[in-house]
């Protein structure tokens, strides 16, 4: 096993250039709260997102996933690090170039209607961001937000509708036809079916991956359902405290999972089928008391049946080492479940 | 297999096992617009112990079911029918007695435990109330219970615990201590409302294990609304669904993954998204939306997302049909010749 410390200048998941769309380097973002106390929100990430693909990013609440989301478009400023968006770098963007900037890189939120204004009627809605990037020519506007009813399958009679008269899936339709009406070349799905129900998800997920062929679109996933970003990513990274605790390739990371977190959000995931639940394999996780997380070592040490008892998990940081073709795991002792099980009656054995 | 008339009560001989029975349960409520009824005529039974699940999407009136069953329903809203707990009527009880009853015989979880409970005052101080309402023990001997109470669900160290206050608490053992609440009074019904939906999925984990264990200890039966049929499925013996304000389907939980009978439930199954989905398909979705409640499509509310619908099911309403043994139904003109399919599949 070879260790692939984390270089400064490079990040981990080397990809060709020409490929990746969006490369995150070492981006931290950090909250002030109170007088001394900060919160690590998101603690040195680095990724590589490439070109028509979609980069999955799941965590619970609290991971910092939605931070890395809303970092990565400046929505927030980075504490530091470096976003580089088709080779440019966005940091250094002056207010005026990263507004024309964003043409290309857009967003849909998790409740539908807190993210649009009710006082408007879908069609003016859906054209806002044109009127917004200075588009004067009314006919042109009406012409693609006629368009936009059509590829996101809205009946046209809805035009002059207010959100309150459509369904929560038609309005996620409306954020989503709004979120291309700049013909953008990357969208963040920050957790963009999860006030969903089951059937009408479904239809949101279908209707996502069909964009994405046929407009070529780049996207990141960002979920808290470990189910949903598999169907939908190329790649996943799972975050915990701020941190990547592992990194890959789809059928890698989910096949051979090396994370103890990893395994126990998947083990986690209910499963439609009693039988089937009950021939899952489990492995454990603890619950802390409070929401705090470990900042001396690993992050997952206080719940992770291995590290809770381990000097070396409660004191130093695992660094992401590779475990595979651009499988990459923070784990001083990644392995597979059954180990996993094991190494814990053991650790608890000798403690 | 029997046959009812269309909204009545399911024809059923009085088992005596029957803890809870709900005989045409319907919540209405006046708008300017007119009546409409989240919840129509409903009737179910829950055994001693018997953990049922009530599965449904956002509007089936799921919530609104549990919140009548425990007479939390207020003007202008009405409802109507039985709810019979051990014989008595629940829905005719006084000021009095049902106060004794909530928190006591019946008690309620429900989604945010934030919000249930009271950000001022202490933890310690808001389960040692429950249990002097309910239990006429003294200060001393109720704190003693609340301290075991706590404990069993997994706080360590209680005494000093029991002195923090909820938002020292995270969402997983706030949820915790609801349930220390609720079954504090050894309930013979809890009632739980989307208790682990606001939780993260490794958390919710743990949460339900410790509700299961609480459960079986007392022997208490459990009522668990959900709109995830994972969650479901894990922890109820019985599942029941709930469409347009009708329980569409009753059934065993593992007869039901494996041969639902009604087109919904089977649908909403398929539509499940789980880490074995296959990933180069689309996802199989049910058109179309679910239906207001004040506008319900005529005949059967599922018929016009329906890919069996016959010209009968846009008319008439199906009557429930009893499906085997038990309390086993479905609501659905389909209902026997797709039991009959099951049968001929080599099912049951």
């Amino acid at each position: 096993m070879t260790s692939l410390a984390v270089d400064s200048l490079r990040p981990p998941v080397s990809v060709p250039a020409a490929d990746a769309l969006v490369v995150v380097e070492h981006l931290v973002k950090h909250y002030r709260t109170g007088r001394s106390q900060v919160v690590r929100a998101v603690d040195d990430v680095s990724f590589t997102i490439r070109r028509g693909q979609t980069f999955g990013l799941v965590g619970e609440s609290g991971s910092g996933k939605s931070t890395v989301a809303r970092t990565i478009l400046r929505l927030h400023e980075p504490t530091s690090g470096r976003v580089i968006f088709d080779g440019v770098d966005l940091q250094a963007l002056a207010p005026d170039a990263l507004r024309r900037q964003r043409r290309s890189m857009q967003i849909v939120f998790q409740d539908p209607f807190a993210s649009v204004n009710r006082r408007k009627t879908l069609s003016e809605i859906i054209a806002s961001p044109m009127v917004f990037q200075g588009e004067r020519d009314s006919h042109k506007i009406q012409a693609r937000v006629s368009r936009l009813f059509d590829i996101v399958g809205l009946p046209q009679a809805y035009a002059h509708r207010h959100p309150h008269e459509i369904s929560g899936g038609q309005c996620q339709r409306v954020g989503i036809a709004r979120a291309l009406a700049l013909e953008p070349s990357f969208v963040i799905l920050d957790e963009a079916v999860s006030s969903l129900d089951v059937s009408v998800r479904s239809q949101i997920l279908n209707l996502l991956k069909e964009l994405q062929r046929e407009l070529g679109l780049t996207y990141m996933f960002v979920s808290h359902d470990l189910a949903i970003v598999r169907y939908m990513s190329d790649s996943v990274a799972v975050l915990y405290g701020g941190r990547i605790a592992e990194v890959g390739p789809r059928e890698g990371l989910f096949e051979r999972p090396r994370h103890p977190y990893t395994h126990a959000l998947m083990g986690a995931v209910p499963v439609a089928d009693p039988d089937r639940q009950r021939a899952r394999k489990r492995v454990l996780t603890y619950e802390t008391p409070g929401e705090a997380i470990n900042l001396a070592g690993c992050r997952y040490a206080p719940r992770c049946p291995i590290g809770q008892s381990l000097d070396v998990c409660r004191t130093t940081d695992p660094a992401l080492q590779g475990m595979g073709a651009h499988h990459l795991v923070a784990c001083h002792f990644p392995q597979s479940a059954e180990s996993i099980v094991a190494a814990a009656a053991a650790a608890s054995h000798a403690q | 297999m029997t046959v009812g008339a269309p909204g009545a009560a399911l024809p059923t001989a009085d088992t005596p096992t029957a803890m809870l029975d709900v005989r045409n349960l319907r919540v209405s409520f006046e708008t300017r617009t007119g009546v409409v009824t989240p919840v129509r005529d409903i009737s179910f039974r829950v055994a001693p112990g018997q953990r049922v699940g009530l599965v449904g999407e956002s509007g089936s009136g799921k919530s609104l079911t549990a919140l009548a069953l425990m007479r939390l329903i207020h003007p202008p809203g009405r409802v109507g029918g039985q709810v019979l707990l051990n014989g008595r009527d629940v829905l005719q009880l006084g000021g009095r007695e049902l106060a004794k009853l909530r928190g006591g015989q019946v008690a309620m979880i429900y989604q945010d435990p934030m919000s249930a409970l009271n950000p001022v005052q202490t933890i310690g101080h808001q389960v040692v109330e429950g249990i002097r309402i309910h239990m006429n023990l003294g200060a001393r001997e109720a704190r003693d219970r609340a301290a075991m109470l706590l404990t069993d669900v997994g706080l360590r160290d209680p005494l000093r615990r029991m002195k923090s206050y909820p938002h020292e608490f995270s969402g997983g053992m706030r949820q915790r201590v609801m349930i220390a609440m609720a079954m504090s009074a050894d309930p013979v019904l809890l009632i739980a409302d989307e208790p682990t939906t606001a939780l993260d999925v490794t958390t919710q984990a743990l949460v339900l294990e410790t509700l299961m264990r609480m459960v079986e200890e007392r022997g208490s039966a459990v009522i668990l609304i959900t709109h995830d049929l994972g969650v479901a499925a894990g922890f109820c013996e019985d599942i029941q669904v709930m469409y347009a304000g009708r329980i569409v389907e009753r059934a065993e939980a593992s007869r039901l993954f494996r041969h639902p009978v009604h087109p919904y439930a089977e649908a909403l199954l398929r539509s499940v998204c789980d880490l074995d989905v296959n990933i180069a398909a689309e996802l199989p979705a049910i058109a179309g939306q679910p239906p207001l409640p004040s506008a319900l499509p005529s005949g059967c509310a599922f018929h016009p997302r329906c890919p069996y619908a016959l010209d009968i099911c846009r008319t008439v309403e199906p009557a429930p049909l009893r499906i085997g043994a038990g309390d086993a139904m479905a609501e659905c003109h389909l209902a026997e010749e797709r039991v009959a399919d099951a049968v001929a599949s080599g099912d049951r």
